[in-house]
């Protein structure tokens, strides 16, 4: 029975993590509880929630895709040069999304191809995105919006802004993908034991293909998202974006070695980091401080994580040597 | 009165939730070298693991050299004066010979830092040859035979003067001949006082080598004998639980047409030249010894190694296979020999597990896959195949070996595979889920499945197999209904000899 309660609050220590913080922030400030401040902090959690779902995928497959903040800036000046040029809001989107499965497109090849690790891959291609969106917009803003465009961002529906639409609808999306569609199930095969995916049958290189691909798409609604809110397309826009990302979804219980994943964690997490950045907004911290506090929140998730995967087999290895012992009384009778 | 150089007291391990060991006993005199046998999965590696620290004990005393001791590595158990050689080679194969005797020991051979190659090779000269060894110091590990390999890690081992020097089936990859100077070895430290602990699985050499045996079963202590008093057929008892005939019953069945043919299957380096055709309801068998090229043909066929040239026919068609992939849709299933690497995928359920194969065609149009679908035929084939598991959720390690390998199977059963290629189907499974393997075999094969499998264990195939197939060096030298097989003559053949020879 308390064994039970234990994996419990451990399997969902995000969520539980999230309702301590957002407890105790209440207590500290009042303003923290009023629907304003909710309400802001999803929207401002909604684009990094956005590619959280997104790493899921990601991450799942065992693999890492740092060059995410950087494509972020990438999207944004593409999709706002593409509306300076008289492009409608859908077009430049579905060209932002294009453009992002042809980057994770990039990404995979290199990867597959020439058998190199996921994380020196996209290191490197974080460093040519970021320098090609500097080239392109000449550290310039580009601030020519569509309206429609900018509603994205900004507008409400029934008093809820629009990103927290877009987020649910993405998040329901991975959710499915990853519990009842034959995508999920093999990003969880190659993430779990790839050599044995791909002796069962599965086209492992073609699962990279598309977790990256999946990934581009997440990145181009997040980039809508973000521009949308600022209405200019800031060339250092998604800087260090891919670190809250991670963090999250690595908070809410996803592994980064692959093959376990946890979409709603993720989402968890994403708020927890959400929370904690407001909090320190609230409680008119030093922003500086904010970099140290999420730091020291990823640190504790992952022990923390670490420490509950030791305890469940500790308390596995107990009831086994309780049966054991059973047992071996059993056949001293016997004798 | 023998000197008491080890004595392991109620030794307990438990792995997860499956206990490996449970109150064993083991004690070793000097000078005497005592036999440790039992089935795969028996306890063997994992008693030695314990004693050389490799896995902490849950429970038990160890008393070495009249200390009680539990040493935290092997480093430290070799400081001690315990040496193992293992069965998989474990030397560094890009550095010479003499550089891996030494390994981790160059301040033997080092002055102000500086290395004195020569005076290093001298000394390992003189071991060798104080051994019998015909390698020279420097030759680079990897241009050596594995028998070469093994008798390096033997030496390296002698070089540390242990007490103990445990070997776990050191005869397994050698020749007659090189068996015969393993002995000379092992006679001659004998004479010195160290005492030697023996695991293999062939039990004519026991009675050659060893003076004492202890058996052990399913994790637990079963006795240990003088060799002068115990006879074969009672140490197979022993090591299986039951009397000798009864491994598996086989009935005869008709056979069908053939169903699966390999033509000239040659993968340079692995295998060459590799004919054969398999009836439908028939098992074919492939035995050799370790590194033969047996799971390389099987390797090759299925794509898991991509083959130079030949030819795989399914029901008389051609199948191209570059990749799994192909081969599974050619209606091939593979149970491959390596569990953990190849075969289970740990974070995964048992379910999932089970319709990783099928997964392609369970899902509808659009990829979707519906859980009850799923839930339902995984459920149905696990209780036929008696799987047992706590709930279709619980990740698969939680399971025995033994489950954990019908599980694999159930894999491609649910693609209801014409051709099923086993490697090794019950390696490291205890001796309740092999019989059950046995039968499940059989089962396959009345159902009018092709079977082709690789095992090391030779009663295994001798009572399972239709027709047996000896690999060697990559060939397949020797074919031989089952009628006409004996394990003399496949391992006859199987050591490379030509007919007459012996």
């Amino acid at each position: 029975m308390k064994n039970k309660v234990s994996g419990f609050i451990l399997s969902n220590k995000a969520a539980i993590i999230l309702l301590v913080l957002a407890a105790g922030m209440s207590l500290v400030t009042p303003v923290f509880l009023t629907q304003t401040n909710l309400v802001n902090v999803i929207r401002q959690t909604s684009t990094s929630a956005i590619l959280a779902c997104g790493y899921c995928m990601i991450l799942g497959a065992g693999y890492i895709d740092l060059s995410v903040g950087s494509q972020i800036g990438m999207m944004g000046a593409l999709m706002a040069l593409l509306m300076r040029a008289g492009a409608p809001t859908i077009v430049a989107i579905l060209a932002a999304m294009v453009f992002g499965m042809l980057l994770g497109c990039m990404n995979a090849f290199i990867i597959t191809t020439f058998e190199l690790p996921a994380f020196i891959v996209t290191l490197a291609s974080q460093q040519i995105v970021r320098g090609a969106v500097y080239l392109i917009t000449g550290m310039v803003p580009i601030l020519d919006m569509n309206e429609s465009y900018v509603w994205l961002g900004q507008g409400r529906i029934l008093s809820i802004p629009v990103p927290i639409y877009i987020l649910a609808v993405v998040f329901i999306i991975v959710l499915l993908i990853m519990n009842r569609f034959k995508f999920g199930r093999h990003i969880l095969a190659v993430g779990g034991n790839a050599q044995a995916a791909y002796v069962s049958g599965i086209h492992t290189k073609a699962v990279v293909y598309k977790v990256y691909m999946a990934m581009g798409v997440c990145i181009a609604i997040a980039a809508t998202v973000l521009t949308g809110r600022s209405a200019s397309a800031q060339p250092s826009a998604g800087l260090n974006m891919e670190m809250d990302a991670i963090a999250a979804v690595v908070v809410g219980g996803t592994s980064m070695a692959g093959g376990v994943v946890n979409v709603p964690g993720a989402l968890f997490g994403s708020l927890i980091v959400g929370v904690v950045n407001n909090a320190m907004n609230l409680l008119k911290l030093d922003s500086n401080w904010q970099l140290v506090a999420k730091g020291g929140l990823i640190l504790f998730a992952v022990i923390l994580d670490k420490a509950s995967a030791k305890f469940m087999n500790k308390t596995e290895r107990a009831s086994a040597i309780k049966a054991m012992a059973a047992s071996g009384t059993k056949n001293g009778n016997s004798n | 009165m023998p000197e008491t150089i080890l004595k392991m007291t109620d030794i307990s391990k438990v792995f997860g939730g499956v206990i490996a060991l449970n109150k064993v006993q083991f004690e070793l005199n000097k000078g005497v070298v005592h036999a440790l046998i039992g089935e795969n999965g028996a306890g063997k590696s994992t008693l030695m693991k314990v004693l050389l620290g490799l896995h902490r004990k849950d429970n038990g005393t160890i008393v070495y050299d009249g200390r009680e001791v539990e040493f935290h590595s092997p480093s430290q158990a070799l400081q001690a004066g315990i040496s193992m050689i293992h069965q998989e080679v474990s030397l560094v194969h890009k550095m010479t010979v003499a550089e891996n005797i030494w390994l981790g020991r160059e301040q033997l051979f080092s002055k102000g830092g500086y290395l004195q190659v020569r005076k290093r090779d001298q000394e390992t000269r003189k071991l060798l040859e104080l051994l019998g060894i015909e390698i020279e110091p420097n030759a680079v590990v990897e241009r050596l035979s594995i028998a070469q390999m093994q008798l390096v890690e033997l030496a390296r081992a002698v070089s540390y003067h242990p007490n103990i020097i445990i070997m776990d089936e050191p005869t397994s990859a050698l020749t007659d001949q090189e068996v015969e100077k393993l002995y000379k070895i092992i006679r001659s430290l004998k004479a010195e006082g160290v005492a030697i602990v023996f695991i293999s699985h062939k039990l004519e050499e026991l009675y050659e080598i060893c003076d004492c045996v202890t058996i052990m079963r399913d994790g637990t202590y079963i006795g240990t004998y003088p060799m002068s008093e115990i006879s074969n057929d009672m140490l197979i008892k022993m090591i299986t639980g039951r009397p000798v005939s009864t491994l598996f019953e086989k009935e005869k069945h008709e056979l069908g047409e053939v169903v699966f043919e390999v033509k000239n299957l040659t993968h340079y380096g692995n295998c060459y030249d590799v004919n054969f055709q398999v009836r439908a309801g028939e098992v074919v068998g492939f035995c050799g010894l370790m590194g033969a090229g047996r799971t390389e043909i099987l390797q090759a066929i299925f794509g898991i190694d991509k083959k130079d040239s030949g030819n795989v026919f399914v029901q008389g068609k051609e199948v191209f296979i570059r990749s799994p992939r192909d081969a599974v849709s050619a209606g091939i299933g593979m149970v491959t020999e390596d569990r953990l690497r190849q075969g289970a995928i740990y974070t995964m359920s048992v379910m999932h597990n089970a319709t990783l194969a099928v997964f392609n065609r369970l899902c509808n149009k659009i990829h979707y896959n519906s859980p009850r679908k799923e839930e339902k035929l995984f459920a149905e084939k696990a209780n036929d195949l008696s799987v047992k598991y706590s709930s279709p959720k619980a990740k698969i390690g939680e399971l025995s070996g033994g489950n954990q390998q019908k599980v694999i199977i159930e894999r491609w059963l649910l693609t209801e595979p014409k051709v099923l290629l086993l490697d090794e189907p019950t390696r490291g499974i205890d001796v309740g889920a092999k019989s059950e393997i046995y039968a499940l075999i059989d089962r396959m094969s009345k159902e009018g499945k092709a079977v082709v499998m690789v095992s090391s264990e030779m009663p295994e195939l001798l009572s399972l197999c239709d027709r047996i197939f000896v690999v060697h060096e990559g060939r397949i030298v020797f074919e031989c209904p089952r009628e006409k097989a004996t394990q003399e003559l496949l391992m006859h053949y199987a050591f490379g000899l030509e007919e007459g020879e012996s």
